[in-house]
């Protein structure tokens, strides 16, 4: 089993670059729920496995690796999380880049003034029994979903990732 | 507020559950249908639901009887013209639920709050032809399937509802063991806008047909995001046109936004007759 530097940290890109920059010889394993792991993969051979922890409230996260998974397995336990071995590496993941739209869109609805937070997050809690409201999930994360869809923009093109004015407030 | 009395019109899937779920709150609710044999045919699969759940001890036999005794029917022309609330839960047609409401509103109380479970049409428009006094008791009150279990109301507010009405259902139903959310007369109201993106979004992870990865995807979902259903498979139970129509339908609804778009996988599906569950054929197979 190799040596893994794990890094968890809900930072920007230009210090997940730097930390890798910093760590040329390592063997790293990267949160990279908001950025493009591919890209991240084709610039960095030290990086040996992603994953997506950041937006996980049960102590799962998605991970793939492209080396010794089982060490990786393990170092995301040391960190305090199961890891769901995933073949899709797209910026957000499959839960984050599903969770960020949905949340983008509870933001929408908000600017629309369509109802409030509170029952927006009960609308969707008991109406089609999600385990937690948009709001909820987006609490303290607000940053890393403007960051996520920015990825996701920028990769795409596509209009439907530009973030909602008061999620970007 | 209190409710004493409700009607509901329409006795399918949802109008029979909304009834029933009144009837449980020991309000004398009467269900209507313009055919005689369906409104039977719901009192028969209700009354059955309660003997089932009697049986499991879920209800005692009391309850059994006072719900019994709490539910009635009647047709469109002996509607009692004292109820509390009035509740459609017919065919979604626009011109349908505005000629019932518009002739409901010369024959009943003025008493009356009239609600209508419409997932598709806004409020406003189906009240428009209403007498003013009205259309500040009306507005939206849309149920989910099965409204006897799904704990959410969205109680719809147009521009011409009172909004003392709108809160004063909110408290009466949250008093009652549902959790009402209160919303603006929007396309979608709030869960079938800020849904969308649970299909959209896992739809354009996919990209295309790949059975594989549709099974991550929902695998994933369930496992690392706590969702009870992944998306596909919940498609599938819906009924994979259904949702695509509904997607349609909120995309249309505002001016084709990218956010709402339909996905051409679906679309494929669709055209194919691959339904889901119903037709044995959707994202998967079934035997």
């Amino acid at each position: 089993m190799s040596k893994w530097i794990v890094d968890l940290s809900p930072t920007n890109k230009a210090a997940k670059e730097k930390f890798l920059s910093d760590h040329p010889n390592d063997f790293i394993l990267m949160d990279l729920t908001c950025f493009d792991p591919e890209d991240f993969y084709s610039r960095f051979p030290q990086l040996k496995g992603v994953c997506s922890t950041l937006f996980s409230k049960n102590g799962k996260c998605e991970a793939h690796f492209r080396e010794d998974q089982a060490g990786g397995i393990h170092a995301l336990k040391e960190n305090g999380f199961e890891a769901t071995i995933t073949t899709i590496i797209t910026p957000g993941f499959v839960v984050a880049r599903t969770l960020s739209t949905i949340i983008n869109e509870a933001f929408y609805s908000l600017e629309d003034k369509i109802a409030t937070a509170e029952d927006i997050d009960r609308a969707m809690c008991f109406g089609v029994n999600y385990p937690y409201g948009p709001f909820e999930w987006a609490q303290g994360r607000e940053q890393l979903v403007v960051w996520l869809l920015e990825t996701l923009l920028a990769k795409t093109n596509d209009e439907r990732y530009r973030p909602s004015p008061r999620l970007l407030k | 507020m209190e409710i004493k009395s409700v009607v509901v019109i329409g006795a399918g899937t949802m109008g029979s559950g909304i009834a029933q779920w009144f009837a449980q709150q020991n309000v004398l609710t009467y269900l209507c249908d313009n055919n005689p044999n369906q409104t039977e045919t719901a009192l028969k699969k209700i009354h059955e639901s309660w003997s089932i759940l009697c049986k499991k001890s879920k209800i005692s036999t009391d309850q059994v009887d006072q719900y019994s005794q709490n539910i009635k029917t009647c047709t469109l022309d002996s509607i009692p013209h004292e109820s509390d609330l009035i509740i459609e839960a017919i065919i979604e047609n626009l011109e349908i639920k505005k000629n019932l409401f518009k002739s409901l509103d010369q024959k009943v109380s003025s008493h009356s709050i009239f609600a209508s479970n419409t997932s598709s049409f806004p409020i406003g428009k189906i009240g428009d032809e209403l007498s003013d006094g009205r259309k500040k008791k009306f507005v939206g009150l849309h149920f989910f399937n099965p409204a006897t279990l799904m704990k959410l109301v969205e109680i719809v507010q147009s521009k011409d509802s009172s909004l003392q009405i709108c809160q004063q259902l909110y408290q009466w139903f949250d008093s009652h063991g549902k959790k009402p959310a209160l919303c603006s007369d929007s396309p979608g109201f709030i869960v079938n806008r800020v849904a969308r993106s649970f299909y959209g979004e896992p739809l354009r992870i996919a990209g295309r047909y790949d059975e594989e990865k549709i099974k991550e995807i929902d695998q994933i979902l369930k496992t690392v995001g706590d969702f009870k259903m992944g998306p596909f498979e919940l498609m599938d139970l819906i009924g994979v046109e259904v949702n695509y129509s509904v997607t349609c339908s909120v995309w249309e609804s505002y001016n084709k936004s990218p956010r709402f778009s339909p996905h051409s996988l679906q679309k494929e599906l669709v055209d194919r007759g691959y339904f889901g569950r119903k037709t044995k054929k959707g994202f998967y197979q079934y035997e």
